[in-house]
């Protein structure tokens, strides 16, 4: 298991507004510098490549899902290469499936890790949630029941996950719209398990916190209450759709619309329990827009950060 | 129910419907309520692998028709579920399923238009390598010539089929359709499939460059494989057909001598 004192985002958050880098291990290395960023970031979209390139827009970084980069060679790995030249990159993987009573599979882990060696993001996130049964891959987050048994299964792949990586990882909250009817956790409780045993960190995405309060009739500013905010590296906003299933209104967490009002009202909440500054990320996957409809998204989140904890301006030297 | 039985039971639900052990751990006012919800999981599964098989295959897509193609691929999905998470390994043997569906299976010609955008994507996911120039072969001594081994590009793929399916793939282009009938019984083709840069090249290629390719493939030397491609020229003289092969980048280096 990985002993990390920190991890990047929370308290090495402090580091990184005084001037300096977060210190993290990557691969056999043993100490790389990645310095953390200040402003938010979006999802890096192949749609977006030569307009990145072209424009240089001054945002924080890019996110991508490391699935995307699992071929080989060719555009992909170009554009990727040429854009972390210029900007900080995080992954945030969707095929790992924390959630497998079965296990991680080791050849996807092994292509994450040959991906984070080479692109060296600054952080790496997964979700709480289950893609595959045995060599059956479903491509989507499925749901988990928070008891013991599943609590015993993720802090194994966890640890697994970030042995292989010499890092550690966020774990992201699931957008869901079933609940078990054998919990014995709440999400908060059992995401604070999670990384009390493993060290990970969390990967608050308030949308989903909203999306799943929606869908299962919960408070999401009682979820929040219990969230273990010390652990909080990364933010996720996105916008969601909402449908009526036989007269009842469904939240769908599909990635395809701007930031609904609610929800930025519940991040301004959670950043006021947070109590510091710290990376948000703006994700749109479906229904892509012109890049400059999500980067006002991502200014929009950065007015509202400035406006709670002012930028530190860096020493002139 | 242990996380395991449970997660073999939910996979089931999502894949065949109707698993009754899945209601028994989830809320929910009635099993018609419970179903709506598990249907969202399986909406977004369906959903989510026809759009990554349409991405592989639009051509297919536009030949089918889009009611179609979402059926075949349902039924797709049911049959062959995805064995890795990285969705760009996903479906390449959906060529070999559409011609054991039996609403394809008498649609001989769709078998060879999915071989080629199966190509086409394995080309442009390739690794990435130097191709071999003039140059290095004008280095070698006439016997080095002859006896040269030739690695083929890795992203080379070769294609024969019984029907115009290059003509067809041309015509169903999203960036320039055309649907001038085509005649399917206007000869079939020989088609390269490679990616000497960036941008993915197709061009048809004669039975004896062909041959060439598949027996350098097969670890010949320069002179067999000339010999295979039924050319009486000497390798020397630099038969313009192996030249050209040379120019469009269709090899990655020397092997040995």
């Amino acid at each position: 298991m990985v002993k990390a004192s920190s991890f990047a985002g929370a308290d090495s958050f402090h580091v990184v507004s005084s001037g300096l880098s977060a210190k993290t291990t990557c691969g056999s290395e043993p100490v790389t510098s990645i310095a953390i960023p200040t402003t938010s970031g979006v999802s890096l979209k192949a749609q977006y490549y030569q307009t990145i390139l072209d424009k240089e827009p001054p945002i924080g970084w890019f996110e991508v899902h490391p699935e995307n980069y699992m071929g080989d060679g060719g555009a992909p790995h170009r554009y990727l290469t040429a854009i972390r030249e210029r900007y900080p990159l995080s992954m945030h993987g969707v095929g790992m499936s924390l959630g497998s009573a079965d296990g991680v599979d080791a050849q996807h882990l092994k292509s994450l890790a040959t991906l984070v060696d080479r692109y060296q993001p600054w952080q790496v996130s997964e979700h709480l949630a289950w893609s595959h049964f045995k060599r059956r891959f479903h491509n989507d987050l499925l749901p988990l029941p928070y008891n013991d048994d599943t609590l015993k299964s993720v802090v194994h792949n966890i640890s697994r996950v970030q042995d292989a990586l010499a890092r550690p990882i966020l774990v992201e909250n699931p957008s869901s719209y079933l609940e078990f009817n054998n919990n014995t956790y709440s999400e908060p409780q059992f995401l604070t398990e999670l990384t009390q045993r493993t060290d990970c960190g969390l990967l608050l995405d308030v949308n989903n916190v909203f999306v799943s309060a929606c869908n299962q009739g919960f408070d999401a500013y009682e979820y929040l209450a219990d969230v273990p905010w010390d652990r909080v590296g990364e933010i996720h906003l996105s916008g969601h759709a909402i449908q009526e299933i036989d007269a009842t209104e469904i939240r769908i967490d599909d990635h395809g619309s701007a930031v609904k009002d609610e929800v930025w009202r519940l991040h301004e909440w959670a950043l006021q329990q947070l109590g510091r500054r710290v990376p948000v990320m703006v994700e749109w996957d479906t229904d892509i827009p012109e890049f400059d409809v999500l980067f006002g998204e991502a200014v929009k989140a950065d007015v509202m950060m400035d406006e709670l904890y002012p930028r530190q301006t860096a020493a002139v030297s | 129910m242990n996380l395991h039985d449970l997660q073999r039971a939910f996979s089931n639900t999502i894949f065949d419907g109707g698993d009754k052990q899945v209601h028994a751990c989830i809320k929910g006012s009635s099993n018609e309520a419970k179903d709506k919800r598990l249907d969202i999981y399986r909406n977004n599964v369906f959903y989510s692998l026809t759009n990554a098989l349409a991405d592989l295959y639009p051509v297919i897509k536009r030949l089918v028709g889009e009611q179609f193609f979402n059926a075949t691929a349902a039924a797709y999905i049911r049959q062959c579920p995805p064995q890795s998470a990285a969705m760009v390994n996903y479906a390449a043997d959906f060529p070999e399923f559409l011609q054991g569906f039996e609403h394809t299976a008498g649609l001989a010609y769709l078998v060879d238009v999915a071989s080629l955008e199966l190509a086409w994507h394995e080309a442009y996911h390739a690794e990435d390598a130097v191709t071999l120039s003039l140059t290095d072969i004008a280095a070698l001594q006439p016997e080095q010539l002859r006896q040269a081994k030739l690695l083929l590009h890795p992203s080379v793929r070769l294609l024969k089929s019984s029907f115009p399916v290059l003509k067809i793939w041309n015509a169903n282009q999203d960036d320039q359709p055309n649907d001038e009938p085509i005649d399917l019984d206007s000869g079939g083709t020989i088609v390269c499939i490679w990616r000497p840069g960036y941008d993915v090249q197709i061009r048809e290629i004669d039975g004896a460059t062909c041959t060439l390719l598949q027996s350098l493939r097969d670890n010949d030397t320069l002179e067999t494989a000339m010999a295979n491609a039924g050319s009486t020229d000497s390798i020397l003289a630099m038969p313009e057909r192996f030249a050209l092969c040379i120019r469009d980048g269709f090899f990655r280096k020397i092997i040995g001598n």
